[in-house]
């Protein structure tokens, strides 16, 4: 039986290598017919992501929205001769604009105007989840709702008619389950459909109380004579809920509007005896109800829920801590042990590439600048790599199975204390392993402030790079004592982030601390797609923010440290030994000489750095020639001035490309170094008083 | 209304691996603090606390399981999760450090570097896989949609 030839490529990719067609589109690339941009958008822990990830494939790029600290990810895919252009919006449960995530999606839809808004909706919630939609409704959108999580609505012995919803709410309704990649296909169709006009999307509008709709005929006809470019019925609301972003906009051309919506606002509130929102608010969740109550039907209710049952142990009262603790153990484990062969494949690699390098290049300073240079900053990049990707692979996994939700929740009353949000004791955490991962990590964080304060403190968290500093310093001055002194160095550097938060939520924040909502969303089994494109996105992100810091510096230390020519490599005559001779007076209070002070310098790019260049300045044999150049005193001294001064350059570089502030940046570095220096001599004045 | 039905195995596998994880969980806090060489016993602190941890899971489930409530099947099912996942944990960790030694520095594959990076989770590994399946085959599915 022969084979007819597809029309249509499966791949569906713009270049595919298998069929004819495609290979002659190849050299001559088909001009897609039509650009169609679409917003994502949904609340919280639907499973946006994981869809988003589905629908864009590796095909993504992320930046922040202009002029904001919000993570923009869009994404292409090519269906049916169309470039649909994905926009993921912040998870949101509404577009009241009171948080930057709800301001960064209303700005977006209003002033973009997408083609088509996806709308994803929790197939077992409906009732929460239409909220959002009913808001995007009013906003004159162009709606299609994903209705998510299918699998698990019926699981939980819920019925949807579809087909029921689809015309109750006015616009098209797809299934999906966006774990499994269910009904991706479906879901473009019906995109390119509403684009193109083919399908219809008239999404229902909330019919208010007479009194309430009375108000916004009276406002609209204003509006409409005033602004055309955004929906008059979305403005009258907006501006009856008292909305500051309307109010402002509005005020600029039509300041009476301001005045007669004000007083049609207390006239409604007098009469419901209710604030405004609450009037609205419930009238939408009417609706609401009314069409999930002739849409869903539920079949029984479960005796075992496989969510129920996990959260019975993992939310206990005595287990919850302990489980927690393992869970982070596992992912160390992971992140440092399981991702051995990988570094020590790379050490290895780069090591010959350095003995080649020696071995073969006769000019001594281009064999130098590209061995000690080049191949070792490159190395220190990509050694930690494999840990990078591995991290973010583990976060992942724990982040789409739905336990990260679970762990801020547990630990919320705890960091709310000490003026932190339940959120930041993911990223404090995963500071243990590398600082940069979590200061990436704070984008779980919602509200900006609380995120800001979490990237202050998270870099006095010590992560892995100042474990070698430490053993060998304890190792050496304190003999058995030596995990005593580890362990203080540890608990020291979660005080201070504690102490700092609590400072710092005072001075900036005035003691503001963003209220704790979270969705538990059911767990479910993470794609393995969905977490390798996590990881791939955030680790990628990562080389390409820091590596190319650290490149940059490693080079400019080698010279540093190799300049003038002809002197030894980090002697008192190089550039690098003169700038700590100049420094040295500073750090003599503190019981640090000359090379103690240029390896602080050299650890400016990486804390494990400053092991290597005491090697270097002081010869291989420490353990015999820093006791002569140290006392146990200053040698703790030093063990805290390297736990607190200044991030790595690493994680300098990620503070800067995640706050999008270089006052904030110069900020957390002045703070720490400040910091280091003001306890280290606290150390050194105290301890010589007392022993 | 939670259906009562007799949970004899689940509470005979709460017991047996409950003690068996305290077990190991305790050896390998003692020889992490003492140094002490037993087999299959790494010295690991951190990992006798995860052990001690999945023991804990699994005994808290015993209580319910004897008043005949089902929603005490919790406590194997999560620590039988928690467990396996340790396992395999440790089994990657294993494959991880055997490649170092025998493809990058170069060392033959002995039974000495072998029994040196098997710990006894590993070796618990299929017995846990059976256990998470007859939980899955004959409990889950018969009471869950």
């Amino acid at each position: 039986m022969s084979r007819k030839p597809s029309r249509k490529c499966p791949s569906n990719s713009k270049f595919c290598l298998i069929c004819p067609l495609r290979f002659f589109r190849k050299i001559f690339p088909a001009k897609p017919a039509r650009k169609i941009v679409i917003g994502v958008i949904g609340n919280p822990n639907v499973g946006k992501s994981t869809l988003f990830n589905e629908l864009t494939g590796a095909k993504q790029y992320v930046a922040n929205w202009p002029g904001k600290t919000v993570e923009k990810k869009e994404g292409i895919r090519f269906w049916k001769g169309c470039e649909l252009h994905f926009v993921d919006l912040p998870g949101t449960y509404s577009l009241s604009a009171s948080s930057l995530d709800e301001l960064v999606s209303r700005e977006f839809i209003l002033n973009e105007k997408p083609d088509v808004i996806i709308d994803i909706v929790d197939a077992s919630n409906l009732e929460r989840h239409l909220y959002l939609f009913l808001e995007l409704a009013e906003m004159g959108a162009r709606i299609i709702i994903a209705l998510n999580k299918i699998d698990i609505a019926k699981a939980k012995g819920i019925q949807i008619d579809v087909e029921k919803l689809s015309k109750l709410l006015g616009t098209p309704v797809i299934s999906t389950v966006a774990t499994r990649g269910e009904g991706i296909s479906r879901l473009c169709d019906a995109i390119v459909g509403v684009a193109l006009g083919t399908i219809k999307s008239n999404p229902v509008l909330v019919k208010y109380s007479e009194d309430v709709e009375e108000a916004i005929r009276l406002l609209e006809e204003k509006i409409r004579q005033k602004i055309e470019k955004h929906p008059s019925r979305w403005i009258a609301i907006r501006l009856l809920l008292k909305d500051r972003d309307v109010i402002n906009l509005v005020s600029k051309v039509a300041p009476e509007i301001i005045k007669e919506a004000e007083k049609l606002t207390y006239r409604l509130e007098k009469k419901y005896g209710q604030p405004i929102e609450t009037i609205i608010a419930e009238q939408k969740y009417r609706l609401i109800e009314k069409i999930v109550s002739e849409t869903v039907k539920y079949v029984g209710h479960p005796i075992l829920d496989i969510t129920d049952l996990i959260d019975t142990v993992v939310l206990n009262k005595y287990l919850a801590i302990p489980i927690f603790i393992s869970i982070l153990w596992a992912i160390f484990l992971f992140t440092f042990d399981a991702a051995t062969f990988l570094v020590e494949g790379i050490d290895f690699l780069f090591e010959i590439l350095a003995d080649f390098a020696r071995n073969n290049i006769p000019n001594e300073l281009i064999a130098s600048l590209i061995t000690d240079g080049i191949i070792a900053g490159l190395g220190s990049v990509l050694v930690f790599v494999p840990n990078i990707f591995f991290l973010f692979l583990a976060v992942s996994f724990l982040e789409d199975s739905g336990y990260f939700a679970r762990a801020a929740f547990i630990f919320d009353r705890i960091m709310r204390k000490v003026g932190l949000h339940g959120k930041s004791v993911i990223p404090l955490i995963l500071g243990l392993g590398c600082n940069v991962p979590a200061v990436m990590a704070t984008r779980g964080i919602e509200s900006e402030e609380d995120r800001l304060l979490t990237i202050a403190v998270a870099p006095l968290i010590p992560c892995s790079a100042r474990f070698p500093v430490f053993i060998l310093l304890a190792g050496i001055f304190f003999g058995k004592m030596a995990a005593i002194v580890m362990l203080s160095m540890y608990l020291l550097g979660f005080a201070l982030a504690f102490l700092i938060a609590l400072i710092v939520r005072k001075i900036f924040y005035k003691g503001r601390i963003s209220p704790f909502i979270v969705e538990m969303p059911p767990y479910s089994r993470p794609s393995l797609k969905s977490i390798s494109l996590h990881m791939w996105i955030r680790g990628s992100h990562f080389l390409k923010k820091a590596g190319g810091i650290i490149f940059l510096m490693s080079i400019i230390i080698w010279f540093l440290a190799s300049m003038p020519p002809g002197v030894e490599f980090g002697g008192p005559e190089s550039y690098a030994g003169i700038i700590g001779k100049s420094l040295e007076f500073l750090f003599k209070p503190l019981g640090f000489d000359w090379r103690i002070v240029t390896a602080l310098i050299f650890g400016f790019v990486a804390k494990e750095v400053v092991i290597d260049s005491l090697g270097v300045l002081l010869g291989q044999n420490l353990e015999e020639v820093l006791p002569q150049i140290l006392t146990p005193i200053s040698a703790y001294a030093l063990m805290v001035f390297v736990l607190i001064y200044t991030p790595c350059i690493a994680t300098i570089a990620t503070i800067r490309s995640e706050t999008h502030s270089w006052k904030w940046t110069l900020f957390v570095v002045a703070y720490e170094l400040i910091l280091a220096y003001l306890l280290a001599f606290l150390i050194v004045f105290i301890g010589n008083l007392i022993f | 209304m939670h259906q009562k039905i007799s949970f004899g195995l689940a509470i005979t596998v709460s017991i047996v691996f409950g003690l068996t994880y305290l077990i190991i969980g305790c050896l390998e806090i003692i020889s992490a603090i003492l140094g002490l060489n037993i087999p299959l016993i790494p010295h690991d602190f951190m990992g006798g606390f995860v052990n001690i941890t999945t023991a804990t899971i699994y005994f808290f489930g015993i209580k319910e399981l004897l008043n005949q409530d089902v929603r005490g099947i919790a406590f194997p099912f999560f620590g039988t999760i928690f467990g396996l996942g340790f396992s395999g944990l440790y089994l990657l960790i294993m494959l991880s450090s055997i490649a170092t030694k025998t493809i990058i520095y170069n060392e033959r594959l002995t039974t000495t570097i072998l029994l040196e990076e098997i710990r006894i989770e590993i070796l618990l590994l299929p017995i846990l896989a059976i256990v998470l399946l007859w939980f899955r085959n004959h409990i889950l599915r018969k009471f869950s949609y």
